[in-house]
């Protein structure tokens, strides 16, 4: 593959994640997919550049004190849980020559409802603006998941929860990023702020100071066991993305938050779009060959 | 590369010339080591020699690989969605095989002939692994299946008039190396045949080695595997600090 492909897409999905300030990992993965990157090694790759543009995102956030670190270590024990299991189930599922198609499809759920759930949100907010005076529902309500055991108090988030509410967040986004390569900031941020009640400050520094140790686990593992991360083409995704980024955070700061979020969910939609295309036609040749270890 | 071609032309004319009744049969290659870099896109390597044309006379030569275990799998529609249903793993397969010939190797001999010097994609043995699902069976499907998508990836090909005879005492042709190609050890058997007989071989081989900072890479993620993870997370928390750093106003 030509060495300027890779880093033109790193500093394409760079671009992106500096508009819309998202990780870019969820589009990465499927775009490396695309241009014809194995998907079992887009996966493992990609989780190893996500531990560096976590790093270099995270540094500010600490700089600001937005980083709650008391939850940041719970939920990393979920994190190093799930993503554990999910790497042994990543090499299970590669010996049975499935991998491929659960890579797709887990994008294409994951994908098809936050692009859609964005979409749904945008043109709320862009009718919203258009109509004002309209009222803004409830944060969080109490429910079955506040009587849940081992409660603990959280400062930082001024919160006091089960332990095991933030653990089972997760385990879960630490299964999806061994199984996505992704560090699942996308399914972590709305969790945090909807389903575990943090203040909207601290999430994103939280998510990132969790998702280095998650992604770093995922790439450790995934070297030993079925050595699917390439540093080289990680470094070169890196070195486009973080120029990109640069461009990104500026354009971004540009245009309107609404409008940006649609455009986001259209491209989300797309990417899915086309991996619903991929495992629903019908293949060119039905038989395919690998070579075994 | 040219002068040697050249020099070696001269040589292969003097020895040849004599047309005694013995059948001479001389191949050579112009590269026997190939270096997979980091920006390797594959490699023409060149084979020439000289044989002793009496009658009907053809040369095949057939490259072969590292012998490996494939998975061949088949695909049906699963709920909307194409799932692999079926394997069958096979053992001992050339991971690389490539035949050229002056002629399609039908005319050249019999079937039998064939067989025995296993020159053909029919002849390579196919054996399935225990952990096969398919039936003894549809075997032959699964064959094609194989054959035909070796040679879509270029590790496999059958090349029939790839070989150029000069004169009636020279040949030369090229030998495609893909980019995909795996390290180790190959081997390059050169045939004479003679009215459908084999007369003459020549054996050669060709070493294909990983070189450079890709070598080191491929040696550590296999070999040292803990360590290129941890290498791996070292090196990215370094170009995180590093990207923050530069950036940061």
């Amino acid at each position: 593959m030509n060495v300027f492909t890779i880093v033109g897409l790193g500093g394409a999905v760079g671009l992106l994640s500096g508009i819309f300030g998202v990780g870019g990992g969820f589009l990465m993965t499927p775009l490396l997919i695309f241009l014809g990157v194995p998907a079992p090694v887009a996966v493992g790759t990609e989780a190893n550049q996500i531990v560096a543009s976590s790093v270099s995102g995270v540094l500010a956030h600490f700089r600001r004190g937005n980083v709650d670190i008391k939850m940041g270590l719970v939920l990393l024990a979920g994190g190093l849980t799930g993503s554990t299991l999910g790497v042994a189930l990543f090499a299970l599922l590669r010996d049975l020559g499935q991998i491929d198609v659960v890579i797709k499809l887990s994008f294409i759920l994951f994908l098809g409802l936050i692009g859609s759930l964005m979409l749904m949100e945008s043109i709320r907010a862009i009718m919203r603006s258009r109509q004002p005076g309209a009222r803004r529902g409830k944060l969080h309500q109490h429910n079955w998941l506040h009587g849940l055991p081992l409660k603990m108090r959280f400062r930082k988030s001024k919160l006091y929860i089960s332990a095991l509410l933030p653990f089972g967040v997760g385990a879960i986004v630490g299964v999806l990023s061994a199984i996505m390569g992704v560090g699942g900031g996308f399914i972590m941020v709305p969790a945090m702020i909807y389903l575990l009640g943090m203040p909207t400050a601290v999430v994103v520094g939280t998510s990132l100071f969790q998702i280095i140790f998650v992604t770093a686990n995922v790439t450790f593992l995934q070297s030993v066991q079925t050595q699917t991360v390439d540093i080289m083409l990680a470094f070169l995704l890196l070195l486009g993305a973080v120029i990109g980024a640069q461009f990104g955070t500026r354009i971004g700061a540009l245009l309107k938050g609404e409008q940006l979020r649609g455009l986001l969910a259209l491209l989300v939609l797309m990417v899915c779009g086309k991996l619903v295309f991929d495992v629903v036609i019908t293949p060119e040749d039905l038989f395919s060959v690998e070579f075994l270890r | 590369m040219i002068a040697r071609w050249f020099a070696l032309t001269l040589a292969l004319i003097t020895l040849a010339l004599p047309a005694s009744a013995l059948e001479k049969l001389v191949a050579d290659l112009d590269q026997e080591e190939v270096f997979i870099t980091t920006d390797f896109t594959g490699a023409e390597l060149l084979l020439f020699g000289a044989f002793d044309r009496a009658s009907i006379d053809d040369i095949a030569i057939i490259v072969t690989g590292p012998s490996k275990k494939i998975a061949i799998r088949r695909k049906d529609k699963v709920a909307g969605i194409w799932l692999n249903t079926e394997n069958a793993d096979v053992v001992g397969l050339p991971s690389f095989y490539h035949i050229l010939s002056t002629r399609p190797l039908d005319d050249i001999a019999s079937r039998n002939t064939l067989k025995l010097n296993r020159l053909g994609f029919d002849y390579i043995p196919f054996k399935l692994d225990d952990d096969s699902s398919i039936d003894e069976g549809p075997v032959e499907e699964w064959k094609a299946a194989l054959i035909r998508n070796m040679q879509a990836t270029g590790l496999w090909s059958d090349q029939p008039g790839k070989i150029k005879v000069i004169g009636d005492v020279l040949f030369r042709t090229d030998i495609n190396i893909p980019a995909n190609i795996m390290p180790g050890k190959y081997k390059v058997r050169t045939l004479h045949f003679r009215d459908g007989a084999v007369v003459n071989e020549n054996v050669s081989s060709i070493t294909v080695s990983k070189s450079g900072l890709s070598a080191m890479i491929y040696r550590m993620a296999h070999d040292y595997a803990p360590f290129y993870g941890i290498f791996a997370i070292i090196f990215a928390v370094a170009s995180g600090w590093l990207a923050a750093a530069v950036f940061r106003k």
